[in-house]
């Protein structure tokens, strides 16, 4: 008796796919947050953060609606792919990204505010334009900062439950992932096989967060050693 | 009469910055087109702030109704704001500005390939004349504040700018790395042509660069006048009290090495000063203390003090204890300050022909 491994590529992908997507969207909307003081980034930074504080199944339900075949996306995805967007991996991802953008934003948030606004002026005095500055200043200085994201984007995503349980459908090698097989296990009172599952998201959870934790670590050895101490 | 060059480098400048509803700076002036304009007065004057605007790195909306002008070139008017990256300007901060990611030789390199202007200064040339061939290796965190600095200037060189601000270049450094980067400071001047704008709330470091002074008080402009000018204004020493001095130039004509002086020749006249390193056939500015300058109606020559000049009063300020005295020196202008008491003993008046003993201690 074993757990389908299915289950567990599947969330494997979910995750990564995920963390791609938003190392691409994320970055420089991370790095607009962090700089501009307009009225639409001060808006923009409590609506980034509203997956932490939302339960997910509000935006399951959102999600549910929007990815429907009557629904403005969903209908869309429907005629230029030919096939349903609610209960497919793809709807998952994107659900995913909603749910998980805080965790990578606000990391690269802070990793990028840390950056003097002095060296910043000085790329932009030497002629360095928005894209530029980008970079050449923000993803080279902001590294650190990335590395944390990734890994805490990752972790989060496999551990989602609810956005998954109102959009995936449950389907095996589409949308079946950990969190859900754990839940159908318990339903079925399959202990043992939960117990792999559950045990094993445990450990993956402290392993990520001993990562997080010994990158912040050498991060500070780093400015240590650059300021000399 | 002004050339084509100072036509070309003409900053024109009508600043008004207001956070909230309170006003940090109003002030309006135009500059020469070339040399040094020293931006002069105490923290919180607002200096930094109107070079910033300057530089286009104060926010269009905290600038709102400001003009500034370069060459003919509009870079703040109503409803048009170049950005800063477009204005062509160089701005050396007061320290933390080197792209920690990145080696010297990176940095210099950064510059040079976003280079303001197509042809001009040479990399050796710059890296040579702030000193740092020995550096190009190193990384920004293992340079001294000082060698930052020199790296901070060579790089905004390298980047050819039209404009070049200095935002107290020195204010972080101990005094010996202050004074190898004046003296770099005054190479690139002489070196380089290129016009200065130079903030400082230093009279001593105005005094050894500045060509022309833009007094600023409370984020307005007191006075905006010519260093010379400036040097020997009484309301001026009454603002720096302590630290008030003029300065007088001469040419640099022998050096006793033996006794470690220089002779140097004002007019007809000469004194000595206390450093033998001054170059000979060279002008040299003299940093005179005003407190430094004592007056006497027979010439000294049983004194201490090793100089002492001819000058007639031109005016006198009186004080409460004491009087300032603008004196005429071989055609230079000089401000001694003395005792009312003394004044009145010695009957000092003007046109009455003095003698000034003079230590003399920082030059340029």
């Amino acid at each position: 008796m074993s757990v389908e491994w299915a289950v567990i590529t599947t969330t494997i992908q979910l995750a990564l796919t995920t963390t791609l997507v938003l190392a691409l969207m994320g970055l420089p909307l991370a790095w607009w947050l962090a700089r501009s003081d307009s009225f639409i980034a001060r808006l923009a930074q409590p609506l980034v953060s509203l997956p932490l504080v939302l339960p997910p199944t509000v935006i399951g339900f959102y999600l549910l609606l929007a990815f429907s075949p009557k629904g403005g996306l969903g209908k869309l995805w429907l005629t230029t792919f030919d096939r349903s967007l609610a209960f497919s991996f793809a709807g998952l991802v994107i659900g995913s990204t909603i749910y998980s953008l805080p965790f990578f934003v606000q990391p690269m948030v802070v990793a990028f505010k840390q950056i003097p606004s002095s060296i910043i002026d000085a790329s932009r005095l030497l002629g360095a334009k928005a894209i530029d500055r980008f970079f050449t200043i923000a993803l080279p200085l902001g590294r650190h900062g990335f590395l944390v994201a990734c890994v805490m984007t990752f972790a989060h995503t496999i551990g989602e439950f609810g956005i998954v349980l109102m959009i995936g459908g449950n389907i095996p090698e589409e949308t079946r992932v950990v969190s859900i097989a754990l839940f159908d296990y318990v339903e079925a009172m399959d202990y043992q096989r939960a117990h792999i599952l559950a045990g094993g998201l445990v450990a993956f959870a402290f392993i990520s967060l001993l990562i997080v934790e010994w990158l912040n670590q050498s991060h500070l050895r780093d400015s240590h050693r650059r300021l000399g101490l | 009469m002004t050339g084509a060059y100072e036509r070309d480098h003409v900053l024109s400048v009508n600043a008004a910055v207001t956070i909230g509803d309170q006003a940090l700076i109003h002030c309006e002036f135009e500059t020469k087109g070339r040399g040094v304009l020293a931006l002069y007065g105490r923290s919180g004057a607002g200096k930094s702030t109107l070079l910033r605007t300057i530089a286009g790195l104060t926010s269009p909306s905290a600038s709102k109704g400001s003009r500034v002008s370069f060459a003919g070139d509009v870079w703040q008017a109503e409803g048009s704001f170049k950005a800063a990256e477009l204005r062509g300007v160089g701005l050396v901060f007061q320290d933390q500005q080197l792209l920690p990611h990145l080696s010297v030789r990176g940095n210099l390199q950064y510059a040079s390939k976003r280079a303001h202007q197509p042809t001009g200064v040479k990399w050796e040339e710059v890296v040579q004349a702030t000193g740092i061939e020995a550096l190009l290796d190193r990384h920004p965190a293992t340079l001294s504040g000082g060698e930052q600095q020199r790296v901070g200037l060579a790089r905004t060189l390298i980047n050819q700018p039209r404009l070049l601000l200095l935002d107290e270049p020195l204010a972080s450094l101990d005094p010996a790395a202050r004074q190898q980067l004046m003296s770099i400071l005054l190479r690139v001047k002489a070196q380089f042509e290129i016009p200065m704008i130079y903030v400082s709330h230093r009279w001593d470091e105005v005094i050894r660069l500045a060509d022309d002074v833009l007094w600023l008080e409370n984020g307005q402009v007191k006075q905006y006048a010519s260093l010379s000018a400036l040097a020997v204004d009484f309301e001026m020493a009454n603002y720096q009290q302590d630290e008030a001095a003029c300065l007088l130039v001469g040419r640099a004509v022998h050096t006793d090495l033996d006794q470690a002086l220089t002779k140097i020749e004002i007019g007809d006249q000469s004194m000595w000063v206390p450093d033998p390193t001054l170059g000979i056939h060279q002008t040299h500015r003299l940093l005179i203390r005003i407190q430094n300058v004592g007056l006497s109606l027979i010439e000294q020559r049983d004194s201490s003090v090793l100089n002492s000049l001819r000058c007639a009063i031109v005016d006198i300020e009186l004080g409460e204890a004491t009087a300032l005295v603008r004196l005429d020196c071989e055609g230079q202008r000089l401000l001694a300050q003395v005792t009312r008491r003394s004044c009145e003993r010695l009957s000092l008046a003007k046109g009455v022909e003095v003698f000034a003993s003079i230590k003399a201690s920082v030059l340029s």
